[in-house]
Formats: C-alpha cells, sequence, structure tokens
C-alpha cells in the first residue's frame, strides 16, 4: 500500500512541472484541467494506485496554476469581447426569439428591445394557440418519433459537438454575447466566461459521467429496451427559462433529448435570444433533431399560451422567482410531473487559519462573486470567517486585489440609474454610520465587512459580505432561518472541523458543498436543488418475462 | 467668522438675514446671497452638530473649506434613523417628527425647536400662498389624513394643521381617524360645501385617495361633484399602502370621482428631514393664464441639484435621471443638505420625480440575503 501510494507522489511532481509548461497552450490547458477535473470526480482513470497522483494534480493545478491559468483565460475572453464591441459599433444586432418546426411560417414583426447596453432587434413570431398546439403535436409526433431512431451515442456526440461549437469564435456566438450583453446589462466578458464555463461541463465525458451516476446501469439505457428495464422520458419536456445566468438553456434541451423527450421551451423576457441561437447549431449539426426542439418567447400575461405549454407538458421545468414558481404551481394538474428551481442562495464559510496562500484563497472567493456576477443560486452572498481580525484584514485585503484585477479583466454588470442610487443610498448610510466598507465603485464591486450581530445586507453589481465569527459552527446557526432557500456552499475548514460542518450544511439543505472557487462550476453530476436531473425525467418500466 | 454656538447675536442675525432673504418678495434674488445663508447655516451646523461634523470630515469637507454650497456633503436621509442630527439638546425640541414609510425597520426623528417650528410656518405659508392657493381664495380644507391629534408626530398632519389655520374656513376638517377615512363624514362635507358654494380643497396622501377610489368602487358609492374653485392636492406617494398608479391614471381616477379636471390638481413633494415642501406649477400657472409645465418648483429658499449616483457633487445636465439632493435654508436646526432615495430629472422650468432607488435585483432563481430578511419572522 504504502508502495503505491509512493509511485502516486512521485508522479505528481512530474505532472504538475508538465502543467505548468503547458499553461501557455490553450489545448494542453483544457486536457490538463479536464484531467484534473476527473480527478476530483473520480474518474476510473484516476482511482487505484493513481488515485493520490490524480488528487495531487487536481490540487496542484488548482493552487498553482488555476489562478494564472484563469487569469489568462480571461485576458483572453476580454480580448475578444473587444472583438465583438467593435464589430457590433454603431450596428444594431438583430436576433430571433423562436426556433421550430412550424414557427418559420408564423407571421413575424421586429421589436426593438432597449437593454442597459443598447438596442437589439428581436423577431418575434406572432404565435397564436393553433400554431403552438400544432407545433407541440409535430414534437410530440415526429420528434419523438425521430429521437427513438437515434443512438444514445450519436446524440451524445451531437450534443458534444454542440458544445465545442459554442466554446469557439462564431457569428453565432459573437451575436448571442452582444444581444445578452445589450438586453441583461452582464459584460461582455461575463458573457463569454458564463458560455465558457456551462459549455466546457456539458461536454459527452460530463454527460456519460451523469448518466452513468444516475442511472445504475447505463448499458440498459444505451441498449435502449433490450434489457432489464425500459425508460420512458416524457412525450414532451416543457420548460420555462430564466435570465440570471446566460447559456443556461442548452441543459434542458440536452437533459430532454437524452431521456428520450422533444423539448420545447418558453425564452425569457429578459433573454430570449441565446435559446433559438444554440438550438440551431443542433440542428444544423444533425437536421433529425430539429423536429424534437423549439423554444419561443411570448408574453408572459399570455395566458393561452402559457396554459397551452403547461398542459402539453409531461414534465415542466421552471426556472424563476419566488412568483413565477407559485404561478405555475397552480398551473400545473394535480400529480404533473414538475421541477422547479427557484429561489436559492449560496454561502462561503472560511477557517481562515486554514489558509495557507490567503492571496489564493482571495482570488478563489473573488472568482465566486464574479462569475454571474453574483446573481446565480449557486453564488455566495455572504462568507463568513473565523479565524481572528488580523487574518480576516488580510483576506480581506486579498478579495480586494483580486477584485480589482477580476473586474479589470471582466467588468461587473451595467448598473441603472436607480440600482447605482440605490448603491449610493447604501453607501452614503454605512458612511454615516462608521460601517468597515470597501468601495470598488469605479470598478464595479463593494466589499462591506462587519462583525458581531450579522444582519443581511445586499446591493446591486457584485458585492461581497464579509462577516467575521468566532466559529463557523456558529454561522450555521445564523443559517437555519433560511435554510430552506440555501443551495450551494464553499467551505474551508481543518480537516476535523469539515465533515462535520459539511454534515450540518448538508441537514440544513445544502445541494452542494465546495472548496472556495468552486461554487460557479458544478458538473452535469450535479444534483440542481438536491434532485437527480436526469432520474427525475424518467420512469422505468421493469421487465422480468 | 464668529463661533455661532458662542456667539448668539451671531445666531440671530442669521435668523434675521433668512426671514429677510425668504420675505424679500423678488423672485430674481442675488445667488451670492443664498450662497452666504447656506454656508453660515452650514458652518453652524458643523460646530453644532457633531454626526454631522464627523460624516463631513470624512468626506474632507470643513467649517473653511467649503466656499459655495453646491460643495456642502449632502447627508442621506437615512442618517436621521442612526443618529441625532438636532443643533441642540433634545430638551429643547419643542416637537419631533417621525419619518416613515419607508423600508427600513426604524423610524428616523427630527426634531424641531421655536425658532425652527417659525422657519417652517413661514416658509409652508409662502409656499402655499404661491403655489397651492394663488386666487387667495378661502376654502373648506377637507384633510384626508390624520389630525395632529391623531398623529401627532407626522410632519404632515402638522402642515395641514398649518394650512387650515391660514388658508382655511372655520368647517375645514380632518376625516382620518383611527379607524381609517369617514366617508360619510367626507360626503356630508361636500353636500355641505355644495349648498353653500363654498369652494373646496381636498388634501391628503395619494395612497389615501387610491384607497378611497377603491372603496368607493367596491361600495358602489359616488360623490357629488365639487363646487366650482374645489381643488385637490396630493402628496407623499404610495409607499406599499395602496396599489400604485401612473400619474396620468391617478389624475383620470381622482378627477373623474371628485369631478375636477387635471388642472384643478396639484401634487406636493414633502419630507419629513425636510422643512420646505416641493409643489408642481399647475394651479398658480393656470391662475396665471399659463400653460402648467407641471414641473416641481424650488421655493426660493431651497435648491434641488439632480446628480450622478458615483458622484453626488456632480450635477447632470437638463434631461438627464439622477439622484435627487435638496438644500433647505429652513433646516434651521438639522443639516441643509440631504440626499434622498428619490430619482429624478431637472427640466426647463422645474424637476420631476421619477421612481426611488431600486434594491438588488432578484433574477431568475437567484434571490439576496436581504430580500429573505423579512420572511424570518
Amino acid at each position: 500500500m504504502k508502495l503505491i501510494r509512493t509511485i502516486g507522489e512521485r508522479a505528481a511532481g512530474p505532472l504538475q512541472r508538465a502543467l505548468g509548461w503547458a499553461e501557455g497552450f490553450p489545448a494542453l490547458s483544457e486536457w490538463a484541467e479536464s484531467m484534473a477535473c476527473r480527478a476530483v470526480a473520480g474518474h476510473p482513470w484516476t482511482t487505484g494506485p493513481w488515485r493520490p497522483a490524480a488528487d495531487a494534480l487536481a490540487d496542484g493545478w488548482s493552487r498553482e496554476h488555476g489562478r494564472a491559468f484563469l487569469l489568462e483565460r480571461l485576458r483572453r475572453i476580454h480580448a475578444n469581447a473587444q472583438r465583438i464591441e467593435s464589430r457590433y459599433r454603431g450596428l444594431i444586432p438583430r436576433c430571433a426569439t423562436s426556433f421550430g418546426a412550424g414557427f418559420p411560417d408564423a407571421p413575424a414583426v421586429v421589436r426593438t428591445a432597449a437593454g442597459p447596453g443598447g438596442p437589439v432587434e428581436l423577431i418575434q413570431a406572432q404565435l397564436t394557440a393553433d400554431r403552438l398546439e400544432q407545433t407541440i403535436r409535430r414534437l410530440r409526433g415526429n420528434g419523438r418519433a425521430a429521437l427513438e431512431k437515434f443512438d444514445l451515442g450519436r446524440l451524445l456526440q451531437v450534443l458534444d459537438a454542440a458544445s465545442r461549437e459554442w466554446l469557439r469564435d462564431s457569428g453565432d456566438r459573437d451575436l448571442a454575447v452582444e444581444a445578452i450583453h445589450r438586453l441583461g446589462g452582464f459584460s461582455r466578458e461575463s458573457v463569454l466566461w458564463s458560455m465558457e464555463l456551462e459549455m466546457r461541463s456539458s461536454l459527452a465525458a460530463d454527460m456519460k459521467r451523469a448518466l452513468a451516476m444516475e442511472f445504475p446501469s447505463l448499458e440498459n439505457l444505451l441498449m435502449r429496451g433490450e434489457g432489464r428495464a425500459l425508460r420512458h422520458g416524457p412525450a414532451l419536456l416543457g420548460a420555462v427559462f430564466s435570465s440570471n445566468i446566460p447559456a443556461l438553456p442548452h441543459l434542458t434541451y440536452m437533459r430532454g433529448l437524452i431521456t428520450g423527450s422533444p423539448v420545447l421551451g418558453r425564452c425569457s423576457s429578459d433573454e430570449p435570444v441565446f435559446t433559438p441561437l444554440y438550438l440551431q447549431t443542433l440542428a444544423r449539426l444533425e437536421p433529425a433533431l430539429a423536429e424534437a426542439i423549439a423554444c419561443a418567447w411570448w408574453p408572459s400575461d399570455d395566458a393561452a399560451l402559457t396554459q397551452l405549454l403547461v398542459s402539453q407538458s409531461g414534465h415542466l421545468v421552471v426556472y424563476g422567482g419566488e412568483q413565477t414558481i407559485a404561478h405555475f404551481h397552480r398551473l400545473i394538474r394535480p400529480g404533473q410531473p414538475a421541477t422547479f428551481h427557484g429561489h436559492r442562495l449560496g454561502v462561503t464559510l472560511i477557517d481562515a487559519a486554514q489558509a495557507d496562500d490567503l492571496q489564493a484563497l482571495g482570488f478563489d472567493i473573488a472568482m465566486d462573486h464574479c462569475t454571474f456576477d453574483g446573481a446565480a443560486c449557486l453564488s455566495p452572498r455572504v462568507v463568513f470567517v473565523s479565524g481572528g481580525k488580523p487574518q480576516t484584514d488580510r483576506l480581506a485585503a486579498a478579495i480586494a486585489a483580486a477584485m480589482n484585477t477580476i473586474s479589470s479583466l471582466m467588468p461587473g454588470p451595467l448598473l441603472g440609474v436607480e440600482q447605482r442610487a440605490r448603491r449610493r443610498v447604501a453607501l452614503d448610510e454605512w458612511e454615516f454610520g462608521g460601517q468597515d466598507f470597501i468601495s470598488g465603485a469605479s470598478q464595479g464591486w463593494v466589499m462591506l465587512r462587519t462583525s458581531g450581530e450579522w444582519k443581511a445586507s445586499s446591493l446591486p453589481g457584485r458585492f461581497i459580505h464579509l462577516h467575521d465569527i468566532g466559529r463557523l459552527d456558529q454561522a450555521l446557526d445564523l443559517l437555519i432561518p433560511i435554510q430552506r432557500w440555501l443551495q450551494n456552499a464553499a467551505l474551508l475548514a481543518s480537516p476535523e472541523d469539515a465533515p462535520r460542518l459539511a454534515g450540518r450544511l448538508a441537514a440544513l439543505g445544502v445541494s452542494r458543498i465546495v472548496r472556495p472557487g468552486r461554487m460557479a462550476t458544478p458538473t452535469m453530476m450535479w444534483r440542481h436543488d438536491g434532485r437527480p436531473c436526469l432520474g427525475d425525467l424518467v420512469r422505468w418500466t421493469d421487465i422480468r418475462l | 467668522m464668529a463661533d455661532l454656538l458662542t456667539d448668539a447675536r451671531a445666531l440671530m442675525r442669521l435668523e434675521r438675514d433668512l426671514r429677510d432673504f425668504m420675505t424679500c418678495g423678488d423672485e430674481e434674488v442675488d445667488a451670492g446671497w443664498f450662497n452666504d445663508l447656506a454656508l453660515r447655516l452650514y458652518r453652524w451646523h458643523l460646530e453644532a452638530i457633531p454626526a454631522y461634523a464627523a460624516f463631513c470630515a470624512h468626506r474632507g469637507a470643513h467649517r473653511d473649506n467649503i466656499s459655495d454650497w453646491t460643495a456642502i456633503p449632502p447627508l442621506p436621509v437615512t442618517a436621521f434613523k442612526q443618529a441625532s442630527l438636532f443643533c441642540h439638546g433634545h430638551e429643547r425640541a419643542a416637537i419631533t417628527f417621525k419619518t416613515s414609510g419607508s423600508t427600513a425597520s426604524k423610524a428616523g426623528e427630527v426634531h424641531y425647536d421655536r425658532t425652527s417650528l417659525e422657519m417652517m410656518d413661514l416658509s409652508i405659508e409662502l409656499n402655499a400662498r404661491r403655489w397651492l392657493f394663488p386666487d387667495d381664495r378661502r376654502r373648506r380644507i377637507l384633510a384626508l389624513a390624520p389630525s395632529r391629534e391623531t398623529a401627532p408626530h407626522m410632519i404632515m398632519a402638522y402642515g395641514l394643521h398649518k394650512l387650515m389655520d391660514l388658508f382655511g374656513t372655520p368647517e375645514s376638517a380632518f376625516l382620518v381617524g383611527p379607524q381609517g377615512p369617514d366617508v360619510s363624514a367626507l360626503i356630508r362635507h361636500v353636500e355641505e360645501a355644495r349648498a353653500l358654494n363654498q369652494p373646496v380643497a381636498l388634501v391628503g396622501s395619494s395612497f389615501g385617495y387610491v384607497n378611497l377610489a377603491d372603496g368607493f368602487a367596491a361600495k358602489g358609492l359616488k360623490i357629488p361633484p365639487l363646487p366650482e374653485h374645489s381643488l385637490l392636492m396630493d402628496a407623499g406617494g404610495y409607499k406599499g399602502r395602496s396599489r400604485e398608479l401612473p400619474l396620468e391614471e391617478f389624475r383620470a381616477l381622482i378627477g373623474n370621482i371628485f369631478g375636477l379636471t387635471e388642472d384643478a390638481m396639484v401634487n406636493l413633494l414633502g419630507m419629513t428631514e425636510l422643512s420646505s415642501q416641493f409643489y408642481d406649477d399647475t394651479l398658480s400657472a393656470i391662475q396665471q393664464g399659463k400653460t402648467p409645465l407641471r414641473l416641481k418648483q424650488n421655493p426660493r429658499w431651497t435648491r434641488t441639484r439632480i446628480v450622478d449616483p458615483d458622484d453626488t457633487l456632480r450635477e447632470l445636465p437638463l434631461g438627464e435621471r439622477g439622484l435627487m439632493v435638496h438644500v433647505d435654508l429652513t433646516n434651521w436646526a438639522h443639516p441643509i443638505s440631504l440626499v434622498t432615495d428619490d430619482i429624478g430629472v431637472r427640466e426647463f422650468g422645474g424637476f420631476r420625480i421619477l421612481g426611488r432607488a431600486a434594491g438588488a435585483e432578484s433574477r431568475g432563481c437567484s434571490v439576496t440575503l436581504e430580500e429573505l430578511a423579512p420572511a424570518k419572522d
């Protein structure tokens, strides 16, 4: 056993050096990162005697190369964003808000939407209940039939190829980036980074791992009923999307198609442009899929179309806030399968005494706050720090430095005057009250530091709330009143404390616990809201002939 | 300059000069006069209000390095919830008004001594004479708001009492008690006024009118049209206490109920933290045979600046939306320059309120902790 461990440890050094060498080469870096991810995920290649090496590889990659790697990625993204900006300077991007068999025949109007980042022309199909019903019939008939003929391996290849296309520069991606930036106020860099994270975790290997994890016997699925069980996805997977994370709706399409279900999504009013472009990619790569995928935007108060989507869906997936979720809860029929991704939030718990490199930890925490501009259900809303004031002071300085660095490469969101006014009012109030805060407002972020009694705070834009606490267990007590909204936690604690704290977080309902810096990068294996994303869609038939 | 805290004569001179400035009758007063008074008040407040002095010092503003009223650091109105901002000890307070209607849990307190109240009274009178009752006609003032007895700490109740004393007929009345609005009393008053052909001035909060209208609609009640020369003033916005209506809809709804055109309606912006109020120009313009701009007007002892939220000393050009900073020289015993959470815009001939600062939005599945805080209870 000792010998095996030694082999692994010996392997770690050269591998880490190789990774350092690979840093300047994107393809190698991506390979190295995927290897590191595999190591974390316990991939078969990284078990057995290689496990220590794999762990060291993952740790080493993340700690020693992760920061440099990420900064290099952000530099490239920044340059890319500038290219896109210059491409669309003086132009108004024009985007479709629907895709699907039957929709091209619908009369369309072009509407100019004025977002915080500028105007976008939206081509809106004028949908009627009849037309939507026709499309739904086609999805449930032709679409499902087309999927039945698909070999799962081929499907994964297509989905993988689509993700890879969206990882590369293209006209469609530029268009989506510019339109999402203008409509949603995200910086172009934030959109690009979000797309990269989403698509990089949506490759074939990730899908296979998710399938292997959620279905006890992948072979059964691959053999499509010739084994001991049949699986049925819904006849139609309906979806209602939100706009807080760019390039997220693709996951619902991937999950639906993998389980053999055609998918119809209603695009968000604030971001109706990505989904049609993504579906175009899928249809171009595999024309037969065009019969099984559709999306459209219609006004949220068009009750007839919304009711049609709900009533015709074998399973409904809804992203949105409390009001949206409550609305769709009322619309579904009793017993109708549905998944609601409602309001959730993340927290970070740090025992600063456990940080061997505060600069790296500060960078990780800053990255968790900058990705998705802190506006995802995964994003941290408060950082509880124990370990004494001097250490916390140093950590705060490290976070501030990292926020400046990251924000210079990936700016925060565009804020409207109402939001900037809200920020000003809060900052003035904190200044008058002698609160300890750092305003990198010119860089678009603010960090509030508090101790003693904890009071929830929030600000528009990137906002970090660092709260000093005696022991991390106390922080968990503070979270009890809001436990039903907890989603994601970053935890850095001693090896003695970590299992207990993780257990308590799990008992509070947290669905994902990671180390700082990883909050925004779940894999497809993550059980969103603690539920199996694929497994929930599928009904099984056991055959005992 | 003499130390105003220890030189009572200097303070008396300041008080006299301020009264002269307010009552001089000349609309085109020298800008230097306003500046001089603003700086003298600012310096006194620095001496007399330690919390304000600390705030200004943090901004690098001291007694002698400010030479223009626009450079006086605007204090956030929420500061009144955090500290005493009164020039004297609390024992000198003749009356204390409390802020209300904000999302913060703790109410702020604004203390007024005798001189402060006199300044506010003068401001109320001069302002109302010009913008609310420009025809100098006495009216039966019917307040859809609580009286001072019912709401002793409500600045609006105080101001409405003053209006009744100065401009109302003896029949003027408050029509909101502890049980809410007295609708039957309102109808009776209107019928009496119609019988006497006595003009009515309805005054009250915007949300009070909307709730009244909703109540009328629900119960199928109708009210006779108000007599000729009647008018309506609304103030205070909605504060989440009724459904919110765009201005045009509000005017149409209320005008329909009381039989008034929009030319007989005026809106007022008032705040507990300010001793002066801002009317729009509707009634004054109509009286002069002009087309009203329906923009808020600054009495000469006030200034309103629309500023960049990222730099509250930078005034924005006409037409650009920003935060509102008010400077009110009648804030005798508390800071004169205040930044609010109102969003406004300056146009030719006045300013307009457009909304309020917005919080960190919930988007999609994301939510802020602050939004969840009330759910703890």
